[in-house]
């Protein structure tokens, strides 16, 4: 059978013939990117782009297969293309982009249009977020996929039809109080976020400003009222900056020990009220004979990290590590922890455990310190393989001609660690009414910049059947609302409506919810209505029982936006030409607002 | 921690150790495995396996690199068409992990247990893909007789299984402590605890239980004849997958040399699922697909299967996870992977 025959006989003639035509989008080119873009040529499709910003790391190589150890510090998109070469059995179309997914001048609204489907194989909450609101905005299918250690999912969304990725509250990292990391560590990781957060910062990066300042000090964050606790911060970082300033010093590594583990345990015992419910800190003891004796360590005897150092190998690689960077600082001015950075890791491992010794907590090994302190999510090579499979299997369902049909027949996969399954489908959610990113139905305006705002106004208002009790606004600039009318002759170039921003539209009676978006030739969106009071009640007491997110069931008549229908492929051609010459911005890359005129 | 890992491995494997530890990592590092036929799925078990840093992998496949080949075969290029497959692939593998001690074999696949126990005995355990029926039998003779692991996958289009004959497994397993412990004694069909006990883990800040699974595997022949599933609930067996009695329909048709068609299947099917008390699942359109893609191979399937080959693998290596027991169900048009303890 050949190649070309295996294929049509299990994707089906009609499927197969519309994966040879389909151009797609991958976004990453790391653990899941490489399996699913080995998945994609190989199941024909026509064409694959691939955008990937990150180079290659020593680390990648347990998992991304297409990588090798002469490849470390070379382009992962291109790298990638590159690898695959020798397989493209189907001649599929590979284009790479080193850049990264949120320069709108290199990829701007109209680029993602020419996409089929967008494949994220991303490893971070704010682009999958970001590529989520692209998404919204062009009413693409995203097929979903992530991985950590053995757990994986992978899953389509289909805009303002199933949740999206923003209908999910996503955890925000824990953080401690100052006082813990200060004064109160009770675990390793607090000691971590110290050495790292506080020490490495206030004696290596540039940043000399005290963390703590003398007045308007919010309590809260702090953790503490104590007022002598406060004034014990404020002078224990002021010496800190004090001590740096003597960093090109000879016995600088000296004073820094006898600052941080014994001067200022002992200014904190003297805190009485911190101890009553506290086992006390010892301070170190650190004096000439201690240290001939550290000195004498081997770096044999210190080795790879995998086992907990004694607290005299800790002092060793305390003082190796800040000589090291001392002597770097000179060239360098500023240095920035990184886990992959022997020195700063030996030091931060090393502060680490000394006050953990001081404080009896257990010490840690160097490896387990570095997983905490670099945020290191296990990843393996199995499950990015099995994930991207599904993803590469989901997207065959992506070519049935009716849109219910392409729903019905998509899950979530996840793995589970069931002894009578290994994954467990589940059909996909309506989107989360209360999601503020897709209950506010958007769409892509093509804009002639030089009509006025009020020229605007009037195709808002018979486009979507809104009063004149309706509010413009960019970001938290307020264009117009019906108490504020003086902008309405000013053309839409000068109140900064270009390319690439995101215009909002609010309806200031109860009917609707706002929309964002906004055309003189407008997309055809429905405007969503706002769930009436009570329905939002229910919902709430719902979701405390069950737990988990709930979903209004009226969602069908909330909204819909399809962008495709509202211009026709040539019309916004012509559109786009339209507008290469009049004046485009760029938008700030941490922005994390969409563009929608174009 | 056992032996410790060179700076180099550390740094190379880290991601993984945080999955595994060194000392998973150092029984991956020892095994020694046996691969048989280099298909799409044998592919990616390749792939997962060298990756994660198996001490040595054998390939043993006799073929010739055809067109069908050019589907899920990634270590293959146009240019190798009409050569002998392993020498093709065999550089490329080793360029992926120079570590893994890799050899091959292209002598034609066969198995005759007393001329080649011997041959199989360097072995800790043994994977072969889309075997016949009858050398599947006449090989886990050889790794029984052994006391090798045996793991086995077949691919028909989207659809595919996996089964594994690891004879007997006894491993501890540490997880956090729950309100209630866990019993001794049987939980399912092939598997039973037979040691708890509990401690406080100073490290973790928290209560851990250890117990112990003794996890007991049939050989091939006896699954086919297992009534393991009479014992499911009524609901359970209306769930079973129609795969299942379609892959040990062929598997018996093979062996008593009766030619695979729509009706001979059919007739197979219908025995089968009488015997397994799972009458109601039939489902001819999903027998017709299989017999339409017999032995076809698309790349997600051969990923996800090779996937959970290589992941049940290396959770027997490192002694972290159950391995299961024994056969997996790969349905990739609905996205569903059932384990049946037959
Ligand atoms: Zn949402």
């Amino acid at each position: 059978m050949s190649r070309v025959e295996g294929l049509k006989c299990v994707l089906g003639d009609d499927t197969y013939r519309k994966i040879r035509n389909a151009k797609v989008l991958l976004v990453g080119a790391g653990g899941i990117g490489c399996e699913l873009l080995k998945d994609l040529i190989l199941l024909g499709y026509s064409e694959v782009h691939v955008v990937d910003l990150d180079t290659i790391d020593l680390s990648n190589l347990n998992r991304q297969f297409l990588f090798r150890h002469k490849d470390i510090k070379q382009p992962k998109a291109s790298t990638a293309v590159n690898a695959v070469q020798s397989f493209n059995f189907f001649k599929t179309k590979l284009v790479p982009y080193q850049a990264s997914i949120y320069e709108t001048d290199l990829f701007p609204m109209s680029w993602f249009e020419q996409f089929d489907l967008i494949f994220n194989a991303l490893d971070n909450i704010q682009a999958r977020s970001y590529i989520n609101k692209v998404a919204l905005l062009l009413n693409k299918t995203v097929m979903e996929s992530g991985t950590t250690g053995t757990n994986g999912q992978a899953q389509p969304t289909f805009p303002y039809h199933t949740e999206c990725y923003d209908c999910l509250h996503r955890e925000t990292p824990k953080t401690f109080p100052v006082c813990t990391i200060r004064s109160t560590p009770s675990q390793p990781v607090h000691c971590i976020h110290w050495a790292k957060s506080f020490l490495f910062t206030s004696l290596f990066s540039e940043d000399d400003e005290p963390v703590v300042q003398p007045e308007g000090k919010d309590t809260g964050e702090l953790g503490t009222d104590n007022q002598q606790e406060i004034a014990n911060l404020i002078s224990e970082n002021n010496e800190l900056v004090e001590l740096k300033r003597s960093i090109a010093s000879e016995d600088f590594v000296d004073k820094v020990i006898a600052k941080v583990f014994t001067k200022d345990i002992e200014n904190l015992l003297k805190i009485s009220d911190l101890w009553k419910t506290r086992k006390q800190p010892t301070p170190l003891e650190y004096n000439n004979q201690i240290k001939e004796k550290v000195l004498k360590i081997s770096k044999e005897e210190i080795g790879t990290g995998q086992r907990e150092w004694t607290l005299e190998q800790n002092l060793k690689v305390f003082i190796d590590s800040t000589l090291a960077l001392q002597k770097r600082i000179a060239i360098e001015k500023e240095i920035e922890f990184d886990k992959d950075d022997e020195d700063t890791l030996n030091f931060v491992a090393s502060a680490t455990n000394i006050r953990s010794h001081i404080f009896s907590i257990p010490l840690k090994a160097k490896f387990d310190i570095k997983s905490i302190a670099g945020n290191i999510i296990p990843a393996i090579a199995t499950t990015n393989a099995i994930i991207a499979g599904f993803s590469a299997l989901l997207s065959l369902k992506q070519f049935d001609e009716s849109y219910e049909n392409r729903i019905q027949n998509s899950k979530a996969v996840f793995t589970v660690s069931n002894s009578d399954k290994f994954v467990s489908p589940s059909m996909l959610q309506s989107p989360n009414p209360k999601c503020a990113t897709c209950s506010a139905v958007r769409g892509v305006a093509h804009f002639d910049t030089s009509k006025t705002l009020n020229d605007l106004l009037g195709a808002l208002q018979s486009t979507y059947g809104l009063d004149e009790e309706i509010s413009l606004s960019l970001g938290s600039n307020l264009l117009y609302d019906i108490d504020f009318d003086d902008n309405v002759e000013k053309t839409l170039k000068e109140m900064g409506i270009v390319d690439g921003v995101l215009l909002n539209v609010a309806d200031e009676t109860d009917k609707y919810q706002s929309v964002k978006g906004g055309d003189l030739k407008l997309p055809d969106i429905k405007m969503a209505e706002k769930p009436p009071v009570e329905e939002k009640e229910e919902n709430d007491q719902d979701d405390e029982e069950d737990g988990v997110e709930l979903i209004n069931d009226n969602d069908d008549d909330l909204l819909i936006v399809d962008v495709k229908e509202a211009t026709s492929p040539d019309k916004r051609k012509a559109k786009a030409q339209d507008y290469d010459d009049t004046h485009v911005t760029k938008k700030p890359k941490t922005d994390s607002e969409i563009e929608i005129v174009e | 921690m056992g032996s410790e890992l060179s700076a180099d491995e550390l740094a190379l494997y880290d991601r993984q150790l945080r999955v595994w530890g060194a000392e998973g990592q150092n029984r991956i590092k020892h095994a020694s495995i046996l691969l048989i036929n280099m298909n799409g799925v044998g592919t990616e078990i390749v792939k997962n396996l060298t990756l994660s840093g198996v001490g040595s992998l054998v390939l043993w496949d006799d073929g010739v690199v055809s067109e069908s080949d050019l589907s899920a075969q990634f270590f293959l290029s146009e240019d190798d068409l009409g050569r002998q497959k392993l020498p093709c692939v065999e550089p490329r593998v080793r360029d992926m992990n120079p570590r893994v001690h890799l050899s091959i074999n292209t002598s034609k696949v066969q198995f005759t247990k007393d001329r080649d126990l011997d041959y199989f005995k360097k072995f800790q355990l043994v994977i072969a893909n889309n075997l016949t029926a009858l050398q599947l039998l006449e090989l886990n003779e050889i790794t029984r007789a052994l006391e090798i692991s045996l793991h086995v996958t077949s691919t028909h289009g989207l659809y595919g299984f996996m089964f594994n004959d690891l004879i007997v497994d006894i491993t501890t397993y540490t997880r956090k402590k729950m309100p209630v412990s866990r019993k001794i004694g049987a939980f399912s069909a092939n598997r039973e605890i037979t040691k708890v006990t509990s401690n406080f883990d100073k490290d973790k800040n928290e209560a851990v239980e250890h117990f112990t699974v003794k996890s007991t595997f049939k050989k091939f022949i006896d699954t086919l004849q297992s009534k393991n599933l009479t014992t499911l609930t009524k609901r359970q067996r209306k769930n079973v997958s129609p795969l299942l009695p379609i892959f040990i329909s062929i598997a018996e048709l093979e062996l008593t040399n009766v030619e695979l068609t729509v009706e001979s299947l059919k007739q197979k099917v219908s025995d089968i699922t009488t015997r397994l008390g799972i009458n109601d699942i039939t489902d001819e359109t999903i027998s017709a697909k299989v017999l339409n893609s017999l032995h076809v191979e698309i790349s997600p399937v051969a990923a996800i299967l090779g996937g959970a080959l290589a992941q049940d693998v290396i959770n027997m290596l490192s002694k972290k996870e159950q391995p299961i027991n024994n056969w997996l169900i790969l349905n990739g048009d609905n996205f569903t992977m059932p384990i049946y303890e037959l």
